[in-house]
């Protein structure tokens, strides 16, 4: 009896733990994993103008990392954002930092590389969680 | 001969300026229109659910939307993955078990401003305005009704609002061992930035 006690307790001190480090589990971040697929902002939105479920397939959750000249950086209130030129006056490719200090030193221009996860397109292809690479 | 020809040259001169004129009024009256519209690809987003148990909190800096101040129509959208949550697992069952954003992956929003002709993007000042219209999201769409202020700030516009909406109107299910951590009401709110529409 006093076994099986045990054994319940060593169960429930286990699944407390995984319950634990479930939940507390941090983010996948795009620093430091590599892309699941490297593509230009331009083929980008065109795989998106041309179909957008089609393109949600093949890249909503990925990690995707783009290079291209920065056409504005946007002012926003939390963390920070920019746009990418695409080629098209419309639509182009944004992307979202977590962090208020992420593209400090970049500025409208710039060429950049990025990798951040697609979320999916409204006006634009927006890439959330970005990080910068090095080119 | 000579007459006729005089006459159609003093003719056509007339024409040419008065097609000029008639194009000018025509590209004048179109960009004053145009000029009616303001827009953001870059709004805030955030939701907010209250319970003793657990607070949980996300936001999206990524909403669209178009304002015409000539009708009052208003359009919003937002994509459901670019709501970041801080915790990653909370971000995976909004994701997957509860808005199911691969399948549904945007939320809408179309409505209307009550008073949108006392919104003078002409001159410095803030309203209240009531906005009512359609919210799309998880396949469902309901009538929302909720109060904005509306700021004019140097020929731009910044929106603010507050509401709520029900958990169980959008027919988002959540599990029994779950439910006393989130809230049935969840508190969204909207700020937005718009910006002239320049065509």
């Amino acid at each position: 009896m006093k076994k099986y006690i045990f054994y319940f307790l060593l169960l429930a001190i286990f699944g407390a733990g995984f319950g634990f480090y479930k939940y507390n589990q941090p983010h996948k971040e795009t620093s430091g994993n590599k892309p699941d697929i490297i593509i230009s902002p331009a083929e980008l939105l065109k795989a998106y103008e041309s179909d957008e479920s089609a393109a949600d397939k093949t890249y909503l959750d990925k990690i995707i990392e783009t290079e291209g000249t920065v056409k504005a950086i946007n002012e926003i209130e939390m963390g920070s954002s920019l746009t990418l030129d695409s080629g098209s006056e419309l639509s182009s490719i944004i992307c979202e930092f977590e962090s208020k200090s992420a593209i400090l030193e970049i500025k409208e221009g710039d060429r950049v590389k990025i990798k951040g996860f697609c979320s999916g397109k409204l006006m634009d292809v927006i890439l959330v969680r970005c990080s910068l690479s090095k080119i | 001969m000579a007459f006729r020809l005089f006459a159609s040259i003093i003719l056509n001169k007339y024409l040419m300026k008065h097609s000029f004129l008639i194009a000018a009024i025509f590209f004048l009256s179109a960009s004053a229109s145009f000029g009616q519209r303001y827009f953001t690809k870059t709004g805030y987003v955030s939701f907010y659910s209250d319970t003793p148990i657990e607070k949980i909190e996300a936001h999206n800096k990524s909403a669209n939307c178009v304002l015409d101040l000539n009708t009052g129509k208003l359009e919003f959208g937002v994509l459901i993955k670019g709501f970041q949550f801080e915790k990653a697992l909370m971000q995976e069952h909004f994701n997957e078990n509860y808005l199911e954003s691969d399948k549904y992956p945007k939320a809408l929003f179309k409505g209307q401003i009550d008073n949108y002709s006392k919104i003078d993007d002409t001159k410095n000042g803030k309203i209240t305005c009531k906005i009512s219209g359609d919210l799309t999201m998880h396949g469902i769409t309901k009538k929302i009704t909720t109060d904005a202020e509306i700021v004019v700030n140097n020929g731009k516009i910044e929106a603010e609002s507050q509401f709520n909406i029900l958990v169980a109107d959008y027919n988002i299910s959540i599990p029994s061992l779950v439910k006393d951590q989130i809230a049935k009401s969840v508190k969204v709110n909207v700020r937005l930035n718009l910006e002239q529409l320049k065509m």
